[in-house]
């Protein structure tokens, strides 16, 4: 009875082992993991290597969508090399490109294996601005622009002066 | 014992030593100060020309924009300089005739003269603040025309892969500039690309290293910082020597002028 408990607990355990997944970071050696029409994911640990992984995903509509056998876990040794397929990297950070998505959109990840299941991770697409709606105008009148443009009005006009009394000065003397 | 004022005729050359000893002290430190205001002079009209030319071939950033004052204050630095230098000799040969007709038409002209270099050196300065106090119009101007089909276009998308591909850089301030924004490149090739190809790093046959890298944006595939500091650094530069250097040879020129009107009112 003890035993029986036991099995079922532990099989119950393992049936809802969690991984962590996330979304890639500038820290991970990437420009960025959030695209406007993909997120870039972290893979599974390389523990779990050559089980088939499915993804599911949903949107804030609770549109779902299910990735049926997108990879296999690659071994530890496979993650300092680089390889492709389809839309899996490994690379020393290893990622998972999920493509076609909508811009501006919040959407939920989840990892699936045989066996375990990763926790849900929640990202939201880019939604790119508009380029014209950056400002262009001068940015600040700088200190350089008004010292120089104090400096050399002063100058001129005080040079205007000298030269007007020094002509009427010379033709006061004629 | 014959001397110098002996009635016998000299040719013209011992003559013309002899109308040297009347020159006053006064005319020989103007003459010395208007030896060097030549050599600043010379010094303004070279450094104008070397802007003029454009050595970093950055011009189109300025000319689409239309604020392009900074190669417009280049140009009238090539005239103002050589004019200094030609004024200032004139000058030279005024005081030594110590004629006051003369002088004052140097003063004229030199003051003509600074105010042509003046509205250089203001102009410069002021248009490198439009152009780049901030990032924000060469990051529009490069969503806007790169890829574009238009004569400004293909300029700017010109100079933007050069600038990448010599620089190493990509973007403004960072890649993430095509990513954040739309523009004319994503409108023309769609979201495959996130980034020009230009961005990507290449090996020594100039290939792609790794394409796929650079389109999911691994750092060591792709050029991650922005090109806006090196158009910065070229733009201040080319102020500096037009806005600035020119700032100097007036201050200089301010103070000579001011000597000479006081030498005017004594000859």
């Amino acid at each position: 009875m003890l035993t029986t408990l036991l099995f079922v607990g532990a099989l119950f355990t393992l049936t809802n082992a969690e991984f962590t997944v996330r979304v890639l970071k500038e820290e991970d050696g990437v420009v960025t993991g959030i695209f406007t029409d993909s997120l870039l994911l972290s893979l599974p640990p390389c523990s779990l290597e050559g089980q088939n992984v499915s993804l599911a995903y949903n949107d804030s509509n609770n549109k779902s969508w299910i990735l049926e056998h997108i990879f296999i876990v690659p071994s530890c040794g496979n993650m300092t090399g680089t390889g492709r397929e389809g839309h899996l990297v490994t690379s020393n950070i290893g990622l998972y490109k999920v493509s076609d998505l909508a811009s501006g959109t919040n959407y939920s990840f989840q990892y699936h294996t045989d066996l375990e299941k990763s926790n849900v991770v929640t990202a939201s697409t880019r939604s790119a601005q508009d380029y014209s709606g950056i400002d262009t105008v001068l940015p600040a009148r700088s200190g350089s622009m008004i010292v120089i443009t104090v400096i050399l009005s002063v100058a001129m006009a005080f040079l205007l002066v000298a030269l007007t009394i020094t002509i009427v000065l010379s033709n006061d003397e004629d | 014992m014959r001397t110098l004022t002996s009635p016998y005729s000299y040719p013209p050359i011992i003559n013309w030593i002899k109308s040297l000893q009347e020159v006053s002290v006064a005319g020989a430190t103007g003459a010395v100060f208007e030896s060097r205001e030549q050599a600043a002079s010379l010094a303004l009209f070279a450094l104008a020309i070397w802007v003029a030319v454009d050595g970093y071939e950055l011009y189109p950033i300025s000319g689409v924009s239309g604020k392009d004052d900074i190669f417009a204050g280049a140009w009238i630095a090539i005239f103002t300089g050589f004019a200094f230098f030609c004024t200032t000799v004139f000058g030279i040969l005024a005081v030594v005739k110590h004629s006051r007709l003369l002088v004052l038409l140097y003063l004229i002209l030199m003051f003509i003269i600074f105010i042509f270099e003046c509205a250089s050196c203001i102009t410069a300065a002021t248009h490198r603040d439009y152009l780049v106090g901030n990032s924000n119009l060469v990051k529009k101007q490069m969503l806007k025309y790169y890829a574009d089909d238009s004569f400004a276009g293909q300029q700017i998308t010109a100079t933007w892969n050069r600038v990448m591909r010599e620089v190493g850089c990509c973007g403004a301030d960072s890649p993430q500039d095509w990513i954040d924004y739309n523009s004319t490149f994503r409108t023309e090739f769609g979201t495959e690309y996130p980034w020009p190809q230009q961005c990507c790093k290449r090996l020594s046959n100039h290939e792609v290293a790794d394409v796929e890298g650079c389109k999911i944006g691994l750092n060591s595939t792709l050029f991650s910082k922005g090109c806006f500091d090196h158009i910065e650094s070229v733009f201040s530069l080319y102020t500096w020597s037009v806005s600035w250097y020119g700032f100097s040879v007036l201050m200089f020129m301010f103070w000579l002028m001011l000597l000479t009107m006081v030498y005017y009112l004594k000859i």
